[in-house]
């Protein structure tokens, strides 16, 4: 059973009665304990893939299914209830709430699954200091430059311990020790179980992974297995 | 989790402390005005509420028609009903009678003291009541003919040092009474209010009072029901006990009374007061309390659904971390009620604040103190809860629902839809606060129109004494004579009473008529008319020339009218002999502006031969001299009455407080409203200039001029302002149509003041808006352009 299976994905939007594709045709299919990356082009349509597979967003045709479950029948309470527990997501552009602190960011995950209030502090000192950002716990996104973001931004998405992490350009705002150190921890966190989709541009990122997958204008035009 | 979410409230108020202000100072005006009216609303139902029996007390009233065509109804009624009600039904347990109350002179040990409100009151006055015995038995109080229990302040009056009980007082120089107890004074909200109460057994030992069933009706009787008897069950035998006592004798000329119980704790609000109108006031003001409240929520909910596209992406991140719609939702309810909380708090200071100045307008004495209840509590608890909820759960759902994909890719927009629903609730507001503007323009000028209505006679300039006793009014040929050397005073008239509130009421025979027919009457001498202007259109009035006319009678133009005479002079009038008619006088308002002016006759020869009342038309440049020559004048002649004045124009306008009143708190409130309204839009524009701040730069780097801007951000709002002027016009045409019905002579409605409405309307508006838009117009465009 796989645990993402996606057939015949179209993406698109209209305007002016113009279709403008943004995914076309995407077949794919990632098990359990995978490490996957998805590299292209700008605009190729990676993110909106992403997006897909996190469920924030829904295909304009084809069909999603998550753990053999139709995602297009999926209640939005199903959603909820695998954001909550299974899914970690990091964003392109980090999404920091700009009300909250770096710890309080970290926190909400836990917040919403009803973690008891020990347990909690525990795991949320835990990623603290596994990013080394124990520091700046009491800091507002604002205050922070956009690597420090980025991480924060990673250790709010794994900080639930989900057991499958879409991450959006992780990197893509950290220098090259921290990008190391981010790709080694989502390597030890796929070595203990967790599936990993990932987007980058980097192909030294990629090579962590074991599968790439090549999109270009919204299809998948080359996969390589490493 | 609740933690989280006060936090994040906490700290988004604070964010937006502008707009957060905004809402505090709206929702809190909107609940303390709120609070005020509850407090008002509370008190009026508190009336009657202190007497243990409330609940088993009953007041008759009877209601007279006459041909099946109601006269008046009335609670004061002969002295027999009680007694009779006592004998005939089980279920009545006892009864008490109150007299009408009137005014005495008191005299102790050489100083005389009037009191205003004495009256008779049967034994069981004290066991029925929960009216408070300082000192005196309240058994055996009141049994005792020419017993008198005096009110705690009248007895400090009287006894500023010595104990009163058993002191011997004289009433009116005639008789003297022995001070039986004295009692706690009644709390202002009692319907029964005295300052001294007379055993009723005293009326039986005095000459010339009747009472038995055929007149008489000088009385309010009050029953005790057994308990657990339901007073449906006394008012469906009470038609056979009218029947047998008096409906069987007056069959014959077609008069027919009818009385039933009015529950004791009912009598304020919806019998007596106002017409019995206290009811429908009250149900006024609760409606604006609510609508006042509901406009603070809808500026709330326009703010916050505004806002919350700031807040787009914040949702969006927080559903992808697994929030529920739940955890949204109690979110932002916890900003809504904690700002419901604070807004609360602020309303306490408010009301506080605001209380004396409240209680002044309304014309009641409260203290806070007495509120601080159980009931008010939990109405509080009530506002508060319902004002985080009606202002919060809308954006609450609102913004819950936003898909998290479009705010994360920033490309969120409020859909048109949103923008439609925030339009309709300015233009509800407007309509609203427009509404209000119109009734209180429309009540005011009702007033104005009373005020200065042609009353058919001149109140101005008229002064009334009252002449209290016996002594004095035999005097009063020699008053009159002496009034006149005084250099300002024009004229002077003995007469039983002036023209105010109405005059009494006998059974008359007119020429042709069989049955008595009830007619109002004053007696009055021969300068009655022209000390108040009434010409006289047929006939002549009353002169000192012919010996007879203190036989003749003068009547109005509606007497004549509904008696169907054509040329009165001549008929006659029968009662105690007969009358003939001299004078018609042309229609003058005798009774407040709600009743038309009824039937009225006006003889030369009072009671007993005796005027009551003395009016003097004076004109004068310093009325407290002239005031003080006619104290000269009485004191030499009287020299131990009191000397009690007043103004008829003062009267006057004291007659028409409760509706003074009432136009005072309306205005206030209505101003209120208004204010919330504008409050509102000074926010929403203010937002939306906020977000067009970058456009505007770029415009003005093209060309546009600061009149155009204004124009921009004015025309929209304008519009709803117009819009909703079209709603408020019918509706409140129909709803002060509808209150001006009550008014016998009322004004018309015309088309000025909803035109002055809508200006005053339509100005501030667009003020408001023009100001932020002026502010964001004259902004440095560079400046703009950078803002983003
Ligand atoms: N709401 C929208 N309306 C129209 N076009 C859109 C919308 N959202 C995304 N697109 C288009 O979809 C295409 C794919 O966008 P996507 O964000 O998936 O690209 P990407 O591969 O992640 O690029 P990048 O590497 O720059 O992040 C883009 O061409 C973009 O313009
Ligand atoms: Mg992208």
């Amino acid at each position: 059973m796989p645990l993402i299976k996606l057939n015949h994905i179209f993406k698109y939007y209209s305007s002016h009665f113009i279709k403008t594709f943004v995914l076309q045709d995407v077949n794919m299919e990632i098990e359990e304990s995978e490490f996957v990356t998805i590299m292209g082009p700008s605009g190729a349509g990676k993110s909106t893939l992403l997006y897909i597979m996190g469920m924030l967003d829904e295909p304009n045709d084809g069909e999603y299914y998550y753990k053999d479950q139709p995602v297009h029948k999926m209640t939005e309470k199903m959603r909820t209830e695998l954001h909550k527990h299974e899914i970690g997501f990091v964003f392109q552009s980090y999404h920091l709430i700009d009300e909250l602190t770096v710890y309080e960011n970290i926190e909400t995950p836990l917040l919403y699954q009803k973690v008891k209030s020990s347990e909690k502090k525990g795991m949320v000192a835990d990623i603290l200091d596994r990013f080394n950002i124990v520091a700046k716990k009491k800091l507002f996104p604002h205050q922070l430059s956009g690597g420090q973001q980025q991480l924060v931004g990673i250790a709010r998405a794994i900080v639930a311990r989900p057991s499958l992490i879409l991450a959006d350009e992780p990197t893509g705002n950290l220098n090259s020790q921290q990008g190391e150190e981010i790709m080694d921890l989502l390597t030890i966190l796929n070595k203990n179980g967790t599936t990993i989709v990932q987007v980058t541009h980097s192909l030294k990122n990629a090579r962590y992974g074991n599968r790439i997958i090549n999109l270009l204008d919204g299809r998948i035009v080359e996969e390589t297995q490493l | 989790m609740f933690k989280s979410y006060l936090k994040i409230a906490v700290r988004n108020l604070w964010r937006n402390k502008s707009y957060t202000f905004i809402n505090l100072f709206g929702l809190s005006i909107g609940i303390a005005a709120t609070l005020l009216i509850v407090i008002y609303i509370l008190f009026q139902f508190s009336y009657d509420r202190f007497h243990v029996n409330k609940d088993s007390l009953y007041r008759i009233s009877v209601s007279h028609q006459n041909e099946g065509k109601l006269e008046y109804e009335s609670p004061v009624y002969t002295p027999s009903i009680g007694p009779t009600m006592k004998r005939d039904f089980p279920e009545v347990e006892d009864f008490v009678r109150i007299s009408t109350p009137r005014p005495v002179f008191v005299q102790y040990n050489g100083t005389a003291i009037r009191i205003n409100t004495a009256c008779f009151a049967d034994t069981a006055f004290f066991k029925l009541f929960s009216f408070e015995l300082l000192a005196g038995n309240p058994r055996t109080a009141l049994i005792a003919p020419y017993s008198i229990v005096l009110s705690e302040k009248t007895a400090k009056k009287i006894f500023p040092k010595q104990d009163p009980l058993n002191q011997i007082i004289t009433i009116n120089k005639r008789a003297q009474f022995t001070v039986t107890g004295i009692v706690k004074d009644p709390p202002q909200n009692s319907t029964i209010q005295f300052e001294a109460l007379i055993s009723f057994s005293t009326l039986y030992r005095m000459p010339n009072v009747y009472m038995g069933w055929n007149g008489g009706n000088q009385y309010i009787t009050f029953v005790k029901l057994n308990r657990n008897t339901q007073a449906g069950k006394v008012d469906k035998k009470l038609p056979g006990l009218m029947w047998r006592n008096f409906n069987k004798d007056m069959a014959s000329i077609g008069l027919v009374d009818k009385a039933y119980l009015q529950p004791l704790t009912k009598i304020h609000v919806f019998y007596d007061n106002l017409s019995g109108k206290t009811f429908l006031y009250l149900l006024i003001f609760a409606t604006v309390a609510i609508l006042i409240l509901l406009m603070a929520c809808v500026n709330y909910v326009n703010l916050s659904t505004s806002l919350s596209l700031k807040r787009a992406r914040e949702i969006g991140v927080r559903k992808v971390l697994g929030a529920d719609k739940y955890h949204l939702i109690m979110q932002f309810l916890t900003e809504s009620f904690l700002l419901s909380t604070l807004s609360f708090g602020l309303s306490l200071f408010l009301v506080e604040l605001f209380f004396p100045i409240f209680t002044n307008l309304a014309g009641v004495e409260i203290s806070l103190s007495n509120f601080m209840q159980v009931k008010l509590a939990l109405i509080s608890l009530l506002v508060v809860f319902l004002v985080g909820f009606l202002a919060g759960s809308y954006p609450a759902f609102y913004i819950s629902s936003f898909q998290a994909v479009k705010t994360l890719k920033g490309i969120f927009k409020t859909k048109k839809g949103k923008q439609g629903l925030r339009n309709s609730l300015v233009v509800f507001q407007f309509s609203i606060a427009v509404i209000l503007i119109i009734s209180t323009i429309l009540i005011q000028r009702q007033l104005n129109f009373m005020n200065n209505m042609d009353l058919g006679f001149k109140k101005d300039n008229i002064v009334v004494l009252n002449l209290p006793y016996d002594e004095v009014r035999q005097k009063s040929t020699l008053i009159k004579q002496m009034l006149l050397t005084v250099p300002e005073v024009q004229k002077v008239s003995l007469c039983s009473a002036v023209p105010i509130s109405g005059f009494t009421q006998n059974g008359y025979f007119p020429e042709g008529s069989q049955a008595p027919v009830l007619i109002h009457v004053v007696d009055a001498d021969k300068d009655f008319f022209d000390l108040f202007h009434i010409p006289v259109v047929a006939g002549r009035k009353f002169s000192s020339d012919f010996q007879t006319d203190k036989q003749a009678y003068m009547i109005n133009e509606t007497l004549a009218k509904s008696l169907n005479w054509s040329d009165p002079i001549g008929k006659t009038i029968r009662r105690n002999g007969v009358h003939p008619v001299i004078g018609v006088v042309k229609n003058f308002h005798f009774a407040t502006l709600y009743d038309k002016i009824e039937p009225l006759i006006i003889t030369n020869r009072p009671v007993n031969n005796q005027f009551s009342t003395i009016a003097i038309r004076a004109e004068s440049a310093n009325w407290p001299q002239t005031i003080q020559s006619i104290r000269t004048v009485w004191n030499r002649i009287v020299p131990t009455a009191p000397f009690e004045y007043y103004f008829l124009d003062q009267a006057f306008d004291h007659l028409y407080r409760f509706e003074q009143r009432f136009k005072n708190i309306f205005f206030s409130f209505s101003l209120l409203a208004f204010l919330i309204a504008l409050l509102g839009l000074y926010s929403l524009s203010s937002y939306s200039t906020e977000q067009r701040t970058k456009e505007v730069g770029i415009r003005k780097t093209l060309g546009a001029s600061t009149m155009e801007i204004i124009r921009l951000f004015a025309r929209n709002f304008t519009l709803l302002v117009v819009i909703a002027n079209l709603i408020a016009f019918p509706i409140s045409w129909y709803i002060m149509n509808t209150l001006l019905q009550n008014f016998a002579y009322r004004i018309s409605i015309g088309w000025f003041t909803f035109v002055l409405a809508g200006c005053i309307s339509l100005f501030t508006a667009v003020f408001t808006v023009s100001v932020q838009a002026l502010k964001t117009a004259l902004i440095n465009p560079v400046e703009a352009l950078r803002y983003e």
